[in-house]
């Protein structure tokens, strides 16, 4: 499979097939020495541009960066670039795409990954777009199963928490919809229930799902467990 | 175009918009500009019977032809509408307006969180079908949209 210039933007590009090949590579990745992980990005340089602060993002970027050999450039927040002196979004990835060989976007605006992907002839990974796409993360997700189950398919998989704002659950449960299988259970409080745009995407995709108010009734026989974090500030009077 | 089949102005060299989904003609001159361009002479029906549709609109626009963007605008606003091209009083072209699968800088991404509200780019939306209903998908944000939540630039 060829990724040579291929982006990583949103889990929706993705077919199984290259999900399988990045999956496959990320376990050789794992098994490789140190000594030979070094030599893969050797004399190569990332950008890290986090236009929005997220510490364990760009940290695991960066790491993996590292651990391949390779440097990295770029900022964490925008006050202290010269965005803050009018440059436009457009003119700082430009600049940094001359200074480097592949880029890492994060930005609270949606869809920014995917303009800089056209824009730029260096390889972009979205490393989350405002409400968007954070497809990196859904990878590690479906890697962790895999890793765990020793394949996707044929699981029971339940997902627990604030299924209606959180966007990993959303891409997890569409990414999950390419698989063979799969019978994903939707546990949330009523006012946090799966959006309907993403329901009816899974309901097109023939993905047999089912929705549960309350924990105890819906755990069963489950293979995985997927628990989000719900966000108090979403409850009205902060019940 | 021997006859005059409708209750509205006839004209020599123009456009012809016709079998308009009932009250939407204000809307079409809206979507093409036309409300505001006093160039061309105008004439409209609105709410004219239709054996097909029960009512419909047609507007004639004297010596203005319209470019496959405008086709598309108006696509939007009512699909099935027919334009014909006339040339000295006779009708030299017909097309059916159709809903493009890409829509290229025309509607504006609701989303005010959408890089094309902030930067200068052209909105491309994916047209979806689901049953009868017709959404409109953002190729930047990925959010999509009913037909009504839409506006056009
Ligand atoms: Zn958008």
């Amino acid at each position: 499979m060829d990724f040579n210039m291929k982006h990583i933007i949103s889990i929706n590009d993705f077919q199984r097939e290259e999900i399988d090949y990045i999956l496959d590579q990320s376990k050789k990745m794992e098994e490789l020495p140190q000594k030979d992980k070094i030599e893969l990005f050797k004399g190569k340089v990332m950008a890290s541009l986090f236009f929005e602060p997220s510490t364990r993002t760009k940290d695991s970027f960066i790491s993996a960066c590292l651990k391949m050999g390779g440097n990295h450039v770029g900022f964490s927040d925008t006050s202290s670039t010269s965005l803050k002196k009018g440059e436009t979004f457009a003119d700082t990835i430009r600049m940094y795409e001359k200074y480097s060989d592949i880029l890492v976007i994060r930005h609270s605006i949606e869809g920014a990954a995917r303009y800089a992907s056209e824009i730029l002839s260096i390889p972009v990974i979205n490393g989350g777009d405002g409400a968007n796409q954070h497809p990196t993360q859904t990878l590690l997700d479906l890697y962790s199963i895999k890793k765990s189950k020793g394949s996707i398919d044929n699981n029971n998989i339940l997902i627990a928490g604030d299924l209606k704002y959180g966007r990993t659950v959303h891409s997890l449960s569409l990414a999950l919809s390419l698989f063979d299988n799969i019978n994903l259970t939707f546990v949330s409080p009523p006012s946090l229930r799966m959006p309907d745009e993403i329901t009816e995407m899974l309901r097109n995709r023939g993905v047999s799902f089912s929705i549960y108010d309350n924990l105890e009734e819906a755990v069963r026989d489950n293979d995985i467990i997927y628990m989000t974090r719900i966000q108090r500030e979403r409850f009205p009077n902060g019940a | 175009m021997n006859d005059r089949p409708y209750k509205v102005y006839r004209i020599e060299n123009g456009t012809v918009i016709d079998h308009i989904q009932g009250s939407k003609a204000i809307r079409v001159l809206h979507v093409l500009g036309l409300d505001t361009d006093m160039n061309n002479l105008i004439t409209m029906g609105i709410n004219l019977k239709s054996k097909k549709f029960g009512k419909k609109d047609v507007i004639k626009i004297e010596n203005r032809y319209l470019s496959k963007k405008e086709f598309d605008k108006i696509a939007i606003v009512s699909p099935d509408a027919t334009v014909n091209v006339i040339k000295d009083g006779k009708r030299s072209e017909k097309h059916i307006v159709k809903l493009p699968g890409k829509i290229n800088g025309i509607i504006r991404c609701p989303n005010p969180d959408c890089i094309t509200r902030k930067e200068k780019i052209e909105s491309v939306f994916i047209t979806q079908h689901n049953e009868d209903e017709i959404k409109y998908r953002c190729h930047y944000c990925e959010r999509s949209f009913e037909k009504e939540c839409v506006s056009i630039i």
